[in-house]
């Protein structure tokens, strides 16, 4: 290889490497500017409320930049009177290569440059190119970590925002739940319980649209409360304008598609089916039910540790629980109960067959749980049948508009009918006659009535059962707009919570008050209404049963932590039995949350006990108490009979 | 004979003339290698210096260990012109006969002694300006070329500046370098004391002679010299031009007038010089570099705020030196 070959191989070596030692350094230089970006848009987001998204920016625009130089370096092109120059400087050779790379491109070979460029090789000759590349991190790296030491310490540092712009924030952070809950709860509104008119769709799609319009974060509180007071407006507006009185709407109970959807007829049909199904037992009390619950628990548990038959304790054993399954049976034909497994337990134990009596024991008290079931229903269903006016003026009277549409259903049938007698038209007519006055809360309704009861008195039957039929209509047509009526009002009461909530700057769904529902309209404050179950912990809930009678709770120590010995008078030792909470068990105490309300009552106190037990009842029938609870919700609330 | 053969040459002369040099004179080495550097450049020196730092002594010896006719002229205010040129005179022949006969000055020598240059009028230092520039001076109509290699080593005094002619910027430009002459230290004051105060005679030895200077002066020029080497020389004398596209703020805010072209010729002979001296064959950066100060200093004018802030054209240079980039092409991208 000649000299100018040997330089020039080394040279093409030391190009590549400085390329690689370019693309290092660049790359480093622009980390630095990366973690400078970084440290000035943490800097920019601690003095100045700007978006989160710009760190997301910050962050991509920083790493193009250690990237970009990588990339730049490793592209760039060295000729090799540049790399001889650059090795010139790197390596201390006095520009012997460079100047030996000039004269070599001149092609004047004169011994001079001979000298010069052989010189050059020698010089070059000792150069290791591995050497050249000396990957050590650069200078900038103290910066870079210094940069990235102030960014994390920076992290620690609050945001500087003024107060303005807090409020501004959290008005339209509660603009913006506001919104969202405001169309939720509309689109559940609408989707239930579908207006009838349209005017009343209107009213709902724009509280819908205001809804959107609040999650946009485009409103100030200012604003956000003059147009939910606009919508309010209108929406009261809206509901005065509808026919029904406020009282009626309040007593009337509606079904979620406006129309009747079972009538006394079909409540009586449904009760012969309950009553067919549980057989021939009547007024089973609850308590009887768990005594009877007890006892086959009771032989249940003997039977698990029945023993050997050939010993006479096992024989013992044996007799006691076949008499006790007896007295259980004879217990329960008395009652009228039908629960054949228990008869088959009984031959089960006799034959020995120990398995198969275990398994009718397990039956037998599925069936008593059933029965249980159902003996309630049944009584549930009994009071509510009850409740029912017993003819039309009554049932106008308390505001049973379903009652009454199937009562007025009836009279047109009995019209129709060529059986009706000449006393069942004399009937009619008196309970028209007494219907009269509470039907003038009715729209035409009353006037329906008179008119069929002056065609009755007339004679003409099918006159009188066409003004019944319209009377009917007329009914129908009212419970439609009262089942408006009631969307609205919800619709309303949720703007007023939307009002409080951006009003006072809280989240929607602390506006909501203890026991409020939109169902019944109970102003929710005060002793003995119901919270929210969503907010507390059910047993429906509890997976794993638990027992936390063991757990010592010095804490809770009438003496508190001490070193002394526990000398407390016998008066200060809690009497408390600990409770122990499992998904079928009875729990030994509740705790009912609310707000006491401070003054005078002025609701009569029987007034105040029928509310709370009709309303029990109401929870309990719909299921909205936890099945753990229901004994509880319903001995304190016969409890309050007495 | 190769260009390695006269190299090899180049650095015994100098390394034994150095040597000789040595005998005599304590110290110094940067004075002894500008003047050996300005002496094989073929150029004159200006040596600058408080009374009794050996200038005067360091050109005697140099004259004895150069194998080359000697002068040393005095200036005082009343030299003449033709007290250093020479001048026409009457001379009789034994016929009889008149006529006009040129009597040599002591110009006409290969080495010259020019004490205290700056003591002369400026009339007489001008008469050193043919001679120093064309190596040649005119005297009764008649040209008369001086000895090859000539060689001007003048000194000048910078206090007691009563009396004196500070030499014209024309002149001073014709000096190759400008050497300042230091103070001794403590070690070489001590061995010049024991020198000069005990009964020792010290014998040095003749070098070189005249032909051999010239060949080594003509191997000098030969020596080549990198564009960029090249450029970096040519981009700190623009640098000293005041107003310039590459003045720097130093240059246009203490600088009155900044070097001649000689100064980069200056630069470029005195750092081949000094890359034969290293031992190379090629012209460095660092050649450049150190060859600065000596060849530039004289040549820079500083205005009246310099002047009045104590700001010399070294500090000038110094700046200059630490601000125009060496490699200006390669700098950005390595």
């Amino acid at each position: 290889m000649s000299q100018t070959q040997l330089i020039s191989t080394k040279l093409n070596s030391a190009s590549r490497r400085r390329k690689i030692q370019v693309g290092w350094k660049y790359m480093w230089a622009g980390l630095f500017i990366c973690v400078c970006i970084w440290l000035i848009s943490l800097v920019s987001h601690k003095l100045f409320p700007i978006p989160l998204v710009s760190f997301f920016w910050a962050a991509i625009i920083g790493l193009i930049f250690p990237l970009a130089g990588l990339i730049w370096g490793f592209a760039k092109n060295f000729s090799p009177l540049e790399t001889a120059r650059w090795l010139d400087k790197e390596k201390g050779l006095k520009e012997r290569l460079s100047t030996a790379i000039e004269l070599s491109e001149t092609n004047l070979s004169s011994p001079w440059d001979e000298l010069v460029i052989s010189d050059a090789a020698r010089a070059v000759d000792k150069i290791e190119t591995r050497s050249l590349l000396p990957l050590r991190l650069p200078g900038q790296c103290n910066w870079i970590l210094l940069v990235l030491i102030a960014c994390f310490v920076l992290g620690f540092v609050p945001e500087h925002r003024s107060k303005n712009y807090l409020d501004l924030q959290r008005d339209a952070m509660v603009i913006k739940d506001v919104g969202e809950n405001l169309e939720i709860l509309t689109n559940w509104q609408i989707k239930e319980s579908p207006p009838n008119f349209e005017a009343s769709t209107a009213v709902l799609d724009s509280v819908e649209a205001l809804g959107k319009e609040f999650q946009n974060g485009k409103l100030i509180r200012k604003d956000a409360l003059a147009k939910l007071s606009s919508i309010s407006e209108k929406l009261r507006s809206e509901i005065n304008n509808a026919p029904p009185v406020p009282s009626l709407r309040d007593k009337a109970s509606f079904p979620k598609d406006g129309l009747p959807a079972s009538s006394p007829s079909d409540m009586q049909k449904r009760l012969s089916e309950l009553e067919e199904s549980f057989g021939t037992g009547k007024n089973i009390s609850t308590e009887k039910f768990d005594a009877l619950k007890s006892t086959l628990e009771a032989i249940k548990n003997a039977a698990s540790d029945l023993s050997d038959a050939d010993t006479d304790k096992g024989n013992q054993s044996r007799l006691d629980i076949a008499e006790s399954l007896s007295k259980l049976s004879s217990t329960t034909k008395k009652l009228g109960l039908d629960i054949p497994n228990i008869e088959k337990a009984l031959d089960a134990l006799n034959s020995s067959n120990i398995d198969q009596f275990l398994s009718n024991i397990n039956y037998s008290a599925q069936d008593l749980d059933k029965l249980a079931e159902l003996s309630e229903a049944i009584e549930n269903l009994q009071m509510d049948i009850d409740s029912i006016g017993k003819d039309l003026a009554e049932q106008l009277e308390k505001g049973q508009i379903f009652a009454a549409l199937n009562r007025l259903e009836d009279m047109i049938n009995q019209l129709e009918s060529s059986q009706l007698t000449d006393l069942n038209l004399q009937e009619m007519i008196e309970e028209l006659q007494l219907s009269l006055s509470p039907a003038e809360n009715y729209g035409t309704c009353a006037q329906s009535l008179s008119n069929a009861k002056d065609s009755a008195k007339s004679g003409n039957k099918s006159a009188a059962a066409q003004s019944l039929a319209d009377a009917k209509e007329e009914l129908k047509n009212m419970l439609k707009q009262i089942a408006d009526s009631q969307n609205l009002m919800q619709s309303l009461q949720n703007l007023e919570r939307a009002q409080i909530a951006i009003g006072n700057c809280q989240a929607f769904s602390t506006t909501q008050r203890p026991g409020f529902s939109p169902d019944n309209n109970n102003p929710g404050a005060g002793v003995g209404t119901w919270g929210n179950d969503n907010l507390q912990l059910s047993p429906d809930q509890i997976s794993d049963q638990w027992d936390n009678s063991g757990i010592q709770r010095p804490d809770t120590s009438p003496q508190g932590f001490s070193s002394r010995k526990n000398n407390t008078p016998n008066n200060l030792i809690p009497s408390r039995v600990k409770g122990q909470i499992n998904s079928m068990g009875r729990m030994p105490s509740i705790s009912l949350r609310g707000v006491s309300i401070k003054g005078d009552s002025k609701v009569q106190f029987q007034e105040a006990v029928s509310a709370a037990q009709s309303n029990a009842r109401r929870a309990l029938n719909q299921d909205k108490v936890p099945r753990a609870y229901r004994d509880s919700v319903r001995d304190y609330f016969d409890d309050l009979k007495n | 004979m190769n260009p390695e053969d006269n190299i090899s040459q180049f650095r015994e002369v100098y390394d034994s003339l150095r040597s000789e040099i040595g005998k005599v004179i304590v110290g110094q080495d940067a004075i002894v290698d500008g003047t050996l550097n300005a002496l094989f450049a073929n150029g004159h020196v200006l040596l600058e210096g408080v009374p009794g730092l050996g200038k005067t002594l360091l050109v005697r010896t140099l004259s004895k260990v150069l194998d080359l006719s000697f002068n040393r002229i005095q200036f005082t205010p009343d030299l003449m012109p033709a007290d250093v040129i020479g001048t026409n005179m009457v001379h009789e022949s034994v016929d009889g006969k008149r006529a006009f006969e040129f009597h040599h000055g002591p110009i006409f020598a290969h080495l010259i002694l020019a004490d205290e240059i700056n003591r002369a009028t400026p009339k007489t230092q001008s008469a050193m300006l043919e001679a120093m520039q064309e190596r040649s001076v005119t005297a009764g109509g008649a040209i008369r070329n001086l000895d090859i290699p000539f060689f001007v080593l003048a000194t000048q005094n910078p206090i007691d500046q009563e009396g004196t002619y500070p030499l014209p910027e024309a002149q001073l430009d014709r000096f190759f370098y400008k050497l300042i002459v230091g103070y001794p230290s403590g070690e070489e004051l001590s061995e010049v004391i024991t020198r000069t105060t005990e009964d020792s005679h010290i014998e040095v030895n003749k070098v070189v002679d005249a032909s051999t200077l010239s060949a080594l002066q003509l191997l000098v020029k030969q020596v080549p010299v990198a564009s960029h080497v090249k450029d970096y020389a040519v981009r700190l004398v623009l640098a000293t031009h005041p107003n310039s596209e590459a003045a720097l703020d130093v240059t246009n805010q203490f600088l009155r007038f900044g070097s001649s072209p000689r100064g980069a010729q200056s630069l470029l002979l005195g750092a081949k010089v000094r890359a034969l001296t290293e031992g190379r064959f090629n012209v460095s950066f660092d050649d450049v570099a150190a060859v600065v100060f000596p060849a530039l200093r004289h040549r820079l004018i500083v205005n009246f705020e310099a002047e009045a802030e104590g700001i010399t054209a070294d500090n000038v240079l110094d700046r200059i030196l630490a601000d125009v980039p060496r490699d200006f092409d390669a700098s950005p991208s390595a």
